[in-house]
């Protein structure tokens, strides 16, 4: 078996203020391909893993590595460098409202193209076609010159992976990236991480609040609880015990479809 | 969360210890609004009471010195009787929170009596009273004198109604002046303020030195700013003389501070969303500032520039009076002789420029946003 993409390596994070804990020695492997999804209540550190993988957020402790080289040493260039193989899809779409859905999904080719010309708002050609397939991949060509907040939650979205789609990633982190939306959808919206997963070869890591989607979309789950690992397996593995363990004593499963 | 028995038991500790301390603020707190209310109160009464009787504004009729022992026992002595200002004053400015860390203190106010059965109720009306005929004293108010000149002032409305067309080429030429040193006081200010606003928004203020740069600016926006344009121009006019160019560095100075303040707050409201997802591809910080936090800003700042550049006009024609140039300088020189024509004339420009760059300004800005 080949080494994996992704190695998480007893990664700790303290917040300052407060001194909450909200990720207490995680540690996981991912493989190349795999469409891992993270669940857990809100709060639980989802977020927080994912932030740290691409050092939006700096773990307190441990070791990231990606491909072998070590996240967490990386600075400036490098880090650079790291990032822009690394595409990520927001729960709030993180678009820049008033600017075009071309400019929205060009700015995910900042961390490739030359960037004196970028600082007055020019790309290469090719990232200009690039930009054009994306959009068509999603489904927007025609919407190209609107402007974000013009567009509806679901297609918000579509530009959202759009613009990751630029950076032709090779893992891509989505952070509930259909909590903001309706059913169906959150739905078209994960077919797009699935087709990007298979079709790309992108490996994914989306968390997750549904568990119906997650054991639809997902190859591994794996739950966090206050900041922990408590639950590593397949789909079909998480029954009503395990539930309740992840979630609460309290909770009850709600389909969504 | 925390699973270190002693660590929660601290935690409590210090919980307690500062319900203690607050309880003891507000105990001091409340004694001190007592006390300085009672001087007042004192103090103001002696003054109307001298006033009406001897025609004398004397505001202590004894020394300071009694006045303010007298007010401690009293308020100290307030303590026991019933509820006082200071205690009403305090819990309605700290709220719920002090509630929670003395609720004995709250229940003395909680029970509900009529006003005038209560001693802080009587307390305040009496001050009421007071306060009010104190200051028609201060400020000698006297509105028979307004009917008494009112023939010599219908003289000068008339003539100011009648302004006089020969100054026009003059009056045209200042008017062009005072808008001219607004737009270049703002111009100039805009490269300033919009550095300084970056320093001055408390989200961007990273680090000691981020934090330490946002005291300081926060700081000397607030000190300028408290500072009118008028006695800006004052020093200008001492520094480099009389003239627009004076008139140009007070409104100038006075637009860096205010600009910085709407700017930075401006910066301080936006999205940080897609700054996150700009860095996340890998920009560098000068592409996320432009790709993310520029197309938020751009709009407001125009807006804000623009208002500033209606409200620098206007100050442009009080500023000229006391000798910063343009419109204002020249309507000073007649209203010093009297010569109530030329003054209409003045006005009249003033009017018309300050409603037509108001009018400009508000349609651009609704434009904008």
């Amino acid at each position: 078996m080949a080494a994996p993409q992704l190695v998480v390596e007893h990664v700790t994070k303290v917040y300052e203020r407060g001194d909450v804990h909200a990720l207490r020695d995680v540690s996981l492997t991912v493989n190349r391909g795999e469409f891992l999804v993270l669940i857990g209540l809100s709060g639980s550190g989802k977020s927080t893993l994912l932030r740290c993988i691409n050092r939006l957020i700096e773990p307190t402790s441990g070791r990231i590595l990606l491909d072998g080289v070590d996240v967490t040493q990386a600075k400036g260039a490098e880090l650079r460098r790291i990032r822009r193989k690394i595409g990520m899809v927001f729960q709030h779409f993180n678009l820049v409202k008033r600017s075009s859905v071309l400019r929205n999904v060009l700015a995910g080719r900042l961390g490739y193209a030359p960037s004196m010309p970028t600082l007055i708002g020019r790309f290469p050609r090719e990232d200009v076609e690039r930009a054009h397939q994306s959009l068509e991949t999603v489904g927007l060509v025609e919407k190209m010159y609107t402007r974000a907040d013009q567009l509806s939650g679901g297609q918000q979205q579509r530009v959202g992976i759009a613009r990751a789609l630029m950076q032709e990633p090779e893992l891509i982190l989505a952070d509930e990236p259909v909590s903001a939306l309706d059913p169906a959808t959150a739905n078209s919206i994960l077919q797009y991480l699935e087709q990007m997963n298979r079709e790309r070869g992108a490996t994914v890591i989306c968390a997750l609040h549904f568990l119906s989607l997650a054991r639809r979309y997902g190859t591994r789950i794996i739950a966090l609880k206050d900041g922990a690992v408590v639950f590593e397996g397949l789909p079909r593995e998480i029954d009503n015990a395990r539930f309740k363990e992840i979630y609460g004593e309290d909770a009850e499963e709600v389909e969504v479809r | 969360m925390s699973k270190n028995p002693a660590g929660r038991r601290f935690r409590k500790t210090v919980r307690w210890g500062a319900a203690l301390a607050k309880r003891g603020a507000a105990r001091s707190a409340i004694f001190l609004v007592d006390a300085t209310f009672l001087a007042y109160l004192f103090v103001m009464t002696s003054y109307v009471v001298s006033r009406m009787v001897s025609g004398v504004g004397a505001y202590l009729p004894i020394r300071g010195e009694y006045v303010v022992l007298g007010a401690i026992v009293a308020a100290i002595a307030w303590g026991f009787l019933g509820t006082s200002v200071g205690e009403k004053v305090i819990l309605f400015l700290s709220g719920a929170s002090l509630r929670k860390a003395a609720p004995d203190l709250a229940g003395s106010v909680t029970q509900r009596r009529r006003w005038y059965k209560t001693v802080w109720g009587l307390s305040v009306v009496l001050a009421a009273i007071v306060t009010l005929a104190a200051a028609t004293l201060i400020t000698q108010v006297d509105f028979s004198r307004l009917v008494d000149s009112l023939a010599d002032t219908w003289k000068m409305i008339r003539r100011l109604v009648r302004p006089d067309a020969e100054i026009l080429g003059e009056v045209v030429m200042l008017t062009i002046v005072t808008v001219f040193m607004a737009l270049m006081a703002t111009l100039l200010a805009i490269p300033v303020a919009v550095v300084l606003s970056f320093l001055a928004a408390r989200n961007l203020a990273r680090g000691p030195v981020g934090r330490t740069a946002y005291v300081i600016v926060r700081a000397a926006a607030s000190i300028v700013r408290s500072i009118e344009p008028m006695i800006w121009a004052i020093v200008f006019v001492i520094w480099v003389r009389m003239g627009p160019f004076a008139g140009t560095l007070a409104l100038f100075v006075c637009s860096i501070a205010d600009l910085t303040k709407l700017y930075s707050e401006q910066l301080e409201s936006i999205d940080p969303g897609p700054a996150e997802a700009i860095t996340a591809v890998g920009g560098r910080r000068l592409q996320v500032l432009l790709y993310s936090i520029v197309p938020q800003i751009i709009n407001p700042y125009l807006s804000f520039t623009l208002y500033r550049w209606d409200i620098n006009v206007r100050m442009g024609t009080v500023i000229g009076m006391v000798g910063g140039g343009g419109i204002g300088m020249l309507l000073m020189q007649y209203v010093r002789v009297l010569a109530w024509e030329q003054v209409g004339m003045c006005l009249l420009a003033i009017i018309l420029v300050v409603w037509s760059i108001d009018t400009l300004s508000a349609r651009l800005r609704a434009r904008l946003s």
